[in-house]
């Protein structure tokens, strides 16, 4: 902790936004990337938010948004200044194209270490991969020790602390931990609107963008994972457990045509409605695993 | 591929749900590739029936950690002991089930041995030297297969709930103790306080099961049936807007586009047309399962399971069912 008050770094990453269907191309077996829509990752914002918020209670702060990602995705990055970030570092190479976490996470953790740094905060995933690694690996690279999945960040009984509430099964931490430190951001409240203002003056600043030359690596760090293939999703699966579920395939095509699409859809619906239909819908879900009946607690053998 | 090893969480008499099924999948790839399965506990003084039931499950061997400093939720106690421990007996794969532990020590493990980790997979391909897995990507848009790049340790946490888990035996295991000496960093981070314990009521969004009702449920007096649905199948109720507004149930517990957005397992809607707003909320859920007396109900065009027919008659039927069937899965675990 410096006499400046806290340097805070936001970990920021675009992300697909999965509301969105993505398209993959069927030869190459990887995403076609015009199909990316892209927003600041949601828990990285809310990890935003807390940064601001320690910086209005902490007098002499500053928040440092640090992203690995392309220079297509700078307009949603803009946003983070919009909000009130003090900079924003954004790398970006041609060679890190298919990076893996560890080496995004090593990248980072290198830009980290060209400013100074007392608090490290991040999204605790991102929400199109879902990996829920690079926060973990930045404190390991940079040394810090770390709390994942908090639900609020604020300062500690001394300076040189932070307290930090987490959930874990069946109960609420109140942790805390000396900095410099890593946190990783569950839950919170949602990022600040910015003012219309902000917004068109962060519009105007420019970012500097860096390369892999501006934080002193001549390549890029080695990936230990390779996707090697991208695949839709196989289509929902629908059920039908009503009368025709056991009916040969080209009896029930038959009944389908002749009841147009609206007996197809109201195939997997049951009509009876007594006991035994509803303990056929009941084998289902069990025989599914639809639900894990929840163990009684205190039975110890 | 020589040895598979499963970290198995234990917490108070209970093995955690998650290191079951990692465990139960590396037993069915151990017993397929014809290589050695480990099942790794870490803790102190752990109870020798958790020993017995893990041996249940068809490892080769349990190894067991019984040290002080893992006995609690630490995470960087763990890293320290697992780092050790695998960088000692070099196992080929590590599989872990996805827990609040596993995800932050998962990622610190992979990057202090200079080993791959892949989260949340939901299927293993068996290769010569590893494993191809398949895990999900832009949920629910795509799925990726994803290969290790290194030779050496693989690191895999298992998504919750993809694999089966079965005991059969009688099997033959041993349990052997660690004898290595484990060194422990330290570290500033601290418990002060354990706020308080979250009661049987979940929080909407992290339910895995939601039991729902509308206005079919007539009543006040009905929700009690869905509570204690939701109290069976360890979940929430929701509302739609109409119960909300007739007051039935509070705010909080709306589902919908003014609502909460859920996307959970399993969503029981009972007495719920489906009208748009509450579909935009809950459509997302991987299984729903509609109650309704109208068998022409927007909500049976999304439903994967429907019933036509009244709540008031479904729903102890539900109930009375799902709770024989986890009382016999009880009994079949004490007979484990």
């Amino acid at each position: 902790m410096n006499e400046t008050g806290l340097n805070i770094a936001v970990l920021v990453a675009p992300v697909h936004d999965c509301r969105n269907p993505v398209l993959i191309d069927p030869v190459r077996k990887q995403v076609d990337p015009s199909s990316l829509h892209w927003i600041l990752n949601p828990p990285d914002t809310i990890a935003l938010e807390q940064a601001l918020r320690l910086r209005d209670r902490i007098p002499r702060s500053g928040v440092r948004v640090v992203s690995v990602a392309p220079p297509s995705t700078e307009r949603v990055l803009r946003e983070c200044l919009a909000v009130g970030a003090d900079e924003l570092a954004r790398l970006w190479d041609e060679r890190i194209e298919e990076a893996d976490t560890h080496s995004i996470a090593a990248l980072l953790a290198a830009v980290i270490r060209s400013g100074p740094v007392d608090l490290v905060l991040a999204g605790w995933r991102s929400a199109d991969m879902e990996h829920a690694q690079t926060g973990s690996i930045v404190a390991e690279l940079l040394g810090f020790p770390q709390i994942t999945c908090a639900r609020s960040v604020e300062p500690g009984r001394d300076p040189a602390h932070i307290r930090v509430e987490k959930r874990i099964p069946g109960c609420l931490l109140a942790m805390s931990c000396a900095l410099p430190a890593l946190v990783t951001v569950e839950k919170g409240p949602p990022l600040r609107y910015p003012r219309y203002s902000d917004r068109r003056n962060a519009w105007r600043t420019p970012i500097r963008g860096l390369d892999l030359r501006a934080i002193g690596l001549t390549e890029a760090p080695q990936s230990r994972l390779r996707v090697e293939r991208m695949t839709p999703p196989k289509p929902r699966r629908r059920s039908a457990i009503g009368d025709g579920a056991n009916m040969p395939v080209a009896a029930r095509l038959q009944r389908i045509m002749a009841g147009g699409a609206q007996a197809k859809k109201e195939t997997n619906v049951h009509r009876c409605p007594d006991r035994s239909s509803t303990l056929k819908v009941i084998e289902h879900i069990l025989k599914e695993r639809l639900v894990v009946l929840p163990e009684k607690s205190g039975n110890g053998r | 591929m020589r040895e598979i090893w499963t970290l198995v969480e234990v917490s108070g008499e209970k093995i955690l749900r998650a290191s079951q099924e990692a465990l139960c999948e590396a037993v069915r790839q151990g017993r397929q590739l014809r290589v050695r399965t480990t099942a790794l506990v870490l803790g102190s003084r752990i109870p020798g029936q958790i020993l017995e039931r893990l041996g249940t499950f068809g490892p080769d061997r349990v190894l067991v950690v019984d040290n002080e400093a893992v006995s609690s939720f630490s995470p960087n106690a763990y890293t320290d002991a697992l780092e050790q421990l695998l960088a000692a007996h070099k196992p080929d794969v590590l599989l872990m089930g996805s827990s609040v532990l596993s995800r932050e020590v998962a990622p610190r493990l992979a990057c202090r041995l200079g080993c791959g980790l892949v989260t949340e997979a939901t299927f293993l391909n068996p290769q010569d030297d590893g494993f191809l897995v398949t895990r999900s990507a832009f949920r629910p848009h795509a799925s990726m297969i994803v290969s290790f790049q290194r030779q050496g340790l693989q690191i895999i946490t298992l998504a919750a709930k993809v694999m089966d888990v079965e005991t059969a035996g009688p099997f033959s295991y041993a349990i052997e103790y660690v004898t290595q000496p484990l060194s422990f960093t330290s570290d500033t981070v601290r418990v002060e306080d354990t706020i308080k314990e979250i009661s049987a009521h979940l929080d909407l969004t992290d339910a895995e099961v939601i039991v729902a009702g509308g206005r079919g449920m007539q009543s006040k007096d009905h929700f009690d049936l869905l509570d204690e649905l939701a109290e069976v199948l360890g979940g929430a109720v929701g509302a739609s807007r109409m119960a909300v507004d007739m007051k039935w149930r509070p705010k909080e517990c709306m589902v919908g586009m003014t609502g909460k957005i859920v996307s959970p397992g399993l969503y029981v809607a009972c007495g719920i047309s489906g009208a748009i707003q509450h579909v935009m909320g809950m459509q997302s859920s991987e299984t729903i399962v509609a109650i309704n007396t109208d068998p022409h109900a927007p909500i049976f065009r999304i439903a994967t399971l429907g019933i036509v027919g009244d709540v008031r008659d479904v729903l102890p039927v539900m109930i009375e069912s799902f709770r024989k069937a986890g009382a016999e899965a009880e009994r079949q675990e004490y007979s484990a």
